[in-house]
């Protein structure tokens, strides 16, 4: 399960940069930095990726989650911080 | 001594005052109906007393106003939605007789009340022999305020205007301050009023064609609805002279459009409100959305983008609501935003409460809904806020498409092009296909939804 959100993400990352033209969002990995401290995205463009993933969620498992709401803003670590935390984020929301 | 108005109607006899479903009827026709309905409501009717009547347009609804107006009487139209909300609005009111309209018979139901807290308001209206209008605010956040207009001073307003041989159609309903100053402009002219039923835009297509109506008054969504059910290549509509356009916002690229289908029909824009009356306006051109408040009875100014307006015709108050969105020397905001030119003219880019606050940028919906409308592909569209925990608020659309568009690539296609012509954060970040957008039952759209 976790591949294939990881892979809905990247996706997303990518389809984002070629939106937005930014070369560094076209090849993205795990360990990429999304939001805050060093990441590569400021809040507009992961507004964007947040939308095109839950679209992308719908579509491909036919579920249907919100990522951007209070409770991701309160999570210890933020879910948005890097690919990892948001794979692990949207799991973990999956199993519940 | 007879109103100025219903007198008047001897000027025009013979030709036809209003056209509805079950039939056609002349200004003598008319003058004759108000003069049985105040031989018959004479003893049962006070003056000073509200009355509510229960119904849409109809040849017997406004010889009944008119009648109601000769007596003296404070009205409060009601087009019926549901009787809880029906109820309401005769309660709020304190309405002491509910009349009922079935074809041409009244049915009369008078109501007891000991006390009424609006009883203050409605005295001034009284000590001056006066007629009222009491209307309800669309209410889309709320329960509706019931605004209270002094009818006598309202309708002067109409006073001297010239004998025109022209039909019109009454769009707007029978308790929307739009469809009542369609409905006095029509009166107050002799002109032909023209009472639509349904108004979808195949039916209001068709009365056009079958009437020779020369002036169409509607909201910007409905004539989105005309062009996209392409009612020109099945109807007749040359006889049209203009299309005054009203209630909502234009969109730039819609208007356009309207011109493009219409280019031998003058398009204006009007402009007013429940509180203040429908002002006097003049816009630059057809294609323009620029106007001109030139209206001896309406003042205006602008603070900080938002217009204001001070007009003689304005209400005396509320009945359920304390000052509202009035100054205390008597300015209404009008919640309007606006841009004004060097020469003068404004133009009206949207309403306050439903602009969007992206991360502190400000964004009006209608200028994302007009460029959206631009895209092959998007037939109608409604651009509102989204509560988001990043940026505080992001901007979502509703979209509905052309049949044969294929979802996923108009999708991409409207992001991509929202890049290249759209400021990053007025781009819809949420993007969702429907049938059929929000419409209120004013033929407005209904942003506030979410």
């Amino acid at each position: 399960m976790n591949r294939k959100i990881t892979d809905i993400v990247l996706d997303a990352i990518k389809s984002v940069g070629e939106m937005e033209d930014k070369p560094e969002l076209l090849h993205p990995d795990e360990n990429l930095r999304l939001f805050g401290g060093d990441g590569v995205m400021d809040s507009l463009s992961i507004v964007m990726l947040i939308s095109e993933v839950e679209d992308q969620l719908l579509d491909t498992l036919d579920v249907s989650i919100t990522l951007a709401d209070d409770r991701a803003m309160s999570q210890k670590t933020s879910p948005f911080r890097s690919v990892k935390t948001l794979v692990h984020y949207i799991s973990k929301l999956l199993d519940e | 001594m007879t109103h100025w108005l219903i007198q008047g109607f001897e000027n025009y006899t013979e030709q036809l005052a209003i056209v509805d479903k079950k039939g056609a009827y002349s200004y003598q026709d008319l003058q004759q109906q108000v003069s049985d309905y105040c031989a018959s409501l004479h003893d049962q009717l006070d003056s000073g007393c509200v009355v509510v009547i229960l119904s849409d347009y109809s040849f017997y609804s406004i010889a009944l106003l008119l009648a109601c107006i000769e007596l003296n009487t404070i009205v409060v139209p009601i087009v019926s939605t549901n009787e809880q909300e029906d109820n309401d609005k005769i309660n709020v009111c304190g309405a002491q007789v509910i009349i009922n309209l079935k074809n041409s018979a009244l049915s009369i139901k008078a109501l007891v009340r000991s006390e009424y807290s609006g009883a203050q308001l409605y005295q001034s209206i009284r000590d001056k022999q006066h007629s009222g209008l009491v209307l309800f605010s669309s209410g889309s956040t709320g329960k509706p305020k019931a605004m209270l207009h002094d009818l006598s001073v309202l309708l002067d307003s109409y006073q001297h205007k010239r004998a025109k041989k022209i039909a019109i159609m009454i769009f707007l309903l029978f308790d929307h301050i739009g469809g009542i100053n369609t409905l006095f402009n029509c009166l107050s002219m002799g002109a032909k009023a023209v009472l639509p039923a349904p108004r979808t835009a195949d039916a209001i297509a068709k009365l056009i064609e079958q009437e020779q109506v020369n002036i169409l008054p509607a909201s910007p969504t409905f004539l989105n609805s005309l062009l996209l059910s392409d009612v020109l290549s099945r109807y007749d509509l040359s006889s049209l002279r203009m299309i005054t356009y009203g209630t909502e916002t234009m969109p730039e690229s819609l208007l356009q459009r309207v011109k493009a289908a219409f280019p031998r029909v003058k398009l204006l824009q009007t402009f007013g409100t429940s509180e203040t009356g429908i002002a006097q306006v003049t816009s630059r051109s057809s294609s323009s959305l620029d106007i001109k408040i030139d209206d001896p009875n309406t003042d205006y100014k602008i603070i900080d983008g938002e217009l204001w307006l001070k007009s003689q015709t304005q209400i005396l108050g509320y009945l359920n609501a304390s000052t509202g969105h009035f100054s205390k020397d008597g300015w209404f905001c009008t919640g309007d935003r606006v841009e004004q030119s060097d020469d003068g003219y404004l133009k009206i880019i949207g309403r306050t409460k439903e602009m969007i606050n992206v991360g502190g940028e400000k964004v009006l919906p209608i200028e994302v809904e007009s460029f959206l409308l631009t895209i092959e592909g998007v037939d109608d569209c409604l651009v509102y806020a989204k509560n988001n925990a990043i940026t505080g608020q992001a901007v979502a659309v509703d979209i509905v498409s052309d049949k044969s568009a294929d979802k996923k690539l108009l999708k991409q296609s409207i992001r991509k092009q929202c890049f290249t012509h759209l400021a990053r954060f007025k781009i819809p970040t949420q993007i969702h296909f429907v049938e059929h957008l929000c419409v209120g039952n004013r033929f407005k759209k209904m942003r506030l939804h979410s």
